[in-house]
């Protein structure tokens, strides 16, 4: 499954360079065979960015130098950019002297391997055990690669882009129970002998289990049945409105009467002849009496005249909708 | 009875012949459902006789994916999870978290607005080390008395919360940019009226545990670290601070308004389970130092949301490393954006997660029971170790 979108992050280092006698200038001194960009992140600190196969010679330089003394590993991560490949990152603190430094790299997102610093400090044991299981970085030379939040068993990389979501949740959204059953109900076949039985119905498959072929027929599916949903709800609208028996087959003995809206107009001799639904509790200023409704011709006889004032009441429902609102905002 | 020797010398003293026990190594598994481990956290400790020779933790069952759930919302939308990380500590976590936001997007947050959130993080803080005095007590015997006596305190500390933002455990009260609504109108009488009693509570606390003498054997030189074993295993907060490292966000990296208040930062020297049941508790007097001062500067009115905010955050381009002190530890959140209205990247570093990565050399070598004492002074929240 692809992203939700693409990073547009810049493609070369900003250009937001440290202030001279910054931490970038001591890494320079200290280490000047190491190729080091330097640039400062939003929160004022200084991020360095250097070759992925230097890490533990910088991060032992940095603990060990007595001008650096980065002997806290606070944090340790890595940053999924997609195409651009894998970015780990580094932050290091100095207790003694009281400066931080981000240290940044980059590696390739498929078959990413960085040499382990978990025998320079011992918080990189679980930080890259994480790291590992979440992003796919092979770490060379951790005494204890296994999963750590995870099962044992996994071997997924979550934090990955390209790993989605949940399936599960990314189809929620369509399948609800309105949208997945038939609508209009099917008629009943008259064959029944033929009709397949509930053994030989087949079975729906789960959603993780689909390849992607399935799933995407899934979703076209589901689409093309709301869409079908939608388009039938708005016939049905305007039938409600014009008065017009209900299209899509006959509906079932008992079955409730579609709602009608509140400022529909009523008169029409079809909605009359609908079982009245049960008087509500209403304490609000009566309706003012419908307007003149324009009669329907048979559709064989004018088809675009029926078709002009089936949209002439629609407009009239509208105009009235609206000043049954006011008078009951009290305007 | 009187022993002879073949050339006939009477000995005094019977020989003793002293045989060595062979013992077998045994696995023990604690947990992950023990109501020593706080959560769902499971150790397989291998024992010889009762001493601990290897530790395993196993951590992860409650991992929820929390950080791909923040890359997955807006800026606003992934503020309710932060409560959900550490929940004992729930305004900590927020107040990391707009922050981060803040300072990516380069919002200004109104003073008023600053003294609040200080404020009741402080007090959060004090609900925090409440609750592991009382679960600590249960650790090392006292059943019922420390549990009761803290939950008491914590009661008024949750009142006063739920004054302020309807709600005792998940709050999400702030903002970004500043907080959700103005606090009810007596809410500085009313606090000065709780650290009253939390005083009182402390006072309290301290006369039942400090000086028992079960309390001090149970805990001293138990689980003792040094400092730079600590610092190797990236320790923060009380812990680190009990083995004489006197490292404090608030201090050497102050944010917020911190540099406004007077205090002093407790260190231990030993760095065992009684040096950090010290440091908090001495940590919990300190903060209600912070919290006279900052209800005292406090302004009285004045707008606690900015007056123009973009209705949909876009910040530019860039990352930062939001990092607070938190009751646990460094609370930090690694936040990437990539111009849009959703983070790129938000990673949480969980102080606890951190912490509890040094429980295998503080139970090695020692007793079973002190294994257990061990685990409880690091104060784990499992949510927020596993997030």
């Amino acid at each position: 499954m692809t992203s939700r979108r693409t990073p547009v992050a810049p493609e070369e280092p900003p250009s937001n360079e440290p202030p001279p006698g910054s931490i970038a200038d001591t890494y320079r001194e200290v280490m000047p065979l190491i190729d080091i960009d330097a640039a400062m992140t939003k929160g004022d600190d200084v991020a360095l960015t250097i070759p992925s196969d230097t890490i533990h010679e910088v991060l032992e330089r940095s603990r060990d130098d007595q001008r650096l003394q980065m002997n806290l590993l606070r944090n340790q991560t890595a940053v999924d950019w997609e195409d651009r490949g894998l970015e780990i990152v580094y932050h290091l603190y100095s207790i003694p002297l009281r400066q931080a430094v981000t240290i940044k790299s980059w590696l390739p997102s498929d078959g990413a391997v960085v040499e382990s610093v978990a025998d320079l400090y011992e918080m990189a044991n679980w930080a890259e055990r994480e790291c590992r299981e979440m992003f796919g970085i092979e770490f060379i030379g951790h005494p204890d690669p296994r999963n750590l939040l995870l099962d044992e068993d996994l071997d997924i990389h979550p934090l990955r882009k390209s790993h989605p979501l949940a399936p599960i949740e990314m189809e929620q959204g369509v399948d609800v129970a309105f949208f997945t059953k038939e609508y209009p109900p099917p008629e009943p076949e008259e064959e029944a002998e033929e009709a397949p039985t509930a053994a030989a119905a087949p079975t729906r498959k789960r959603v993780e289990d689909m390849t992607e072929e399935e799933r995407a027929e899934r979703q076209a599916e589901q689409a093309e049945r709301v869409a079908r949903a939608r388009e039938l709800a708005a016939v049905r609208r305007a039938e409600r409105l014009a008065g017009a028996p209900p299209a899509g087959g006959p509906r079932k003995e008992g079955a409730a009467p579609p709602p009608t809206p509140a400022a529909a107009p009523a008169a029409a001799p079809a909605a009359s002849a609908a079982p009245a639904a049960a008087p509500v509790q209403d304490d609000r200023p009566p309706a003012p009496p419908p307007p003149e409704l324009p009669s329907i011709p048979d559709a064989e006889e004018d088809p675009e005249g029926r078709a002009e004032a089936l949209a002439e009441r629609v407009r009239l429902g509208r105009e009235l909708a609206a000043a049954r609102r006011a008078q009951l905002r009290g305007d | 009875m009187v022993q002879r020797t073949f050339e006939g010398e009477v000995l005094t003293e019977p020989v003793v012949v002293e045989r060595e026990f062979e013992t077998v190594d045994m696995n023990i598994n604690i947990g992950p459902q023990h109501p020593a481990t706080h959560g769902v956290f499971r150790m397989v400790l291998t024992v010889d006789g009762e001493i601990v020779k290897d530790a395993i933790p196993y951590i992860g069952y409650m991992h929820r994916g929390g950080e791909k759930l923040s890359e997955s919302l807006d800026y606003r939308g992934a503020l309710g999870y932060q409560d959900r990380t550490d929940y004992l500590a729930a305004f900590n976590s927020e107040w990391v978290y707009v922050n981060a936001v803040e300072r990516l997007a380069g919002i200004e947050i109104p003073e008023r607005a600053e003294y609040i959130r200080l404020i009741l993080a402080e007090f959060n803080r004090l609900l925090s080390h409440f609750m592991f005095m009382g679960a600590f007590g249960t650790d090392v015997g006292y059943f019922g008395t420390a549990f009761t006596w803290t939950f008491k305190e914590r009661e008024r500390i949750q009142d006063l919360f739920e004054a302020v933002c309807g709600d005792r455990i998940m709050y999400n009260y702030f903002r970004v940019g500043g907080l959700a609504w103005d606090p009810h109108e007596t809410f500085v009488e009313d606090s000065h009226w709780v650290l009253d009693m939390v005083e009182t509570g402390i006072g309290d606390v301290d006369d039942l545990m400090t000086d028992n003498e079960v309390f001090v054997a149970r805990c001293r030189d138990v689980g003792a670290m040094t400092a730079d074993e600590a610092i190797s295993y990236g320790v923060t907060g009380p812990m680190l601070r009990a083995s004489g490292v006197p490292f404090d966000l608030r201090v050497d990296e102050p944010y917020s308004i911190y540099d406004r208040f007077h205090w002093e930062i407790p260190v231990g020297e030993r760095g065992d389970v009684y040096d950090r049941y010290l440091v908090r508790l001495e940590e919990m007097r300190q903060s209600v130092t912070i919290l006279r001062q900052a209800l005292d500067q406090m302004p009285t009115s004045g707008p606690i949301m900015p007056e123009r905010m973009p209705a949909r955050l876009r910040p530019e381009p860039g990352e930062i490393y939001m990092r607070q002190e938190n009751p646990r530890g460094e609370y930090g959140i690694y936040m990437v954006s990539d111009g849009t209205d959703q983070p790129w990247r938000v990673k949480m570093r969980s102080p606890c997660f951190h912490n509890l990565s040094s429980l295998k050399p503080q139970v090695l070598n020692s007793y079973l029971a002190d294994a257990v004492v061990a685990l409880g002074s690091i104060d784990i929240v499992l949510c927020e170790v596993d997030r």
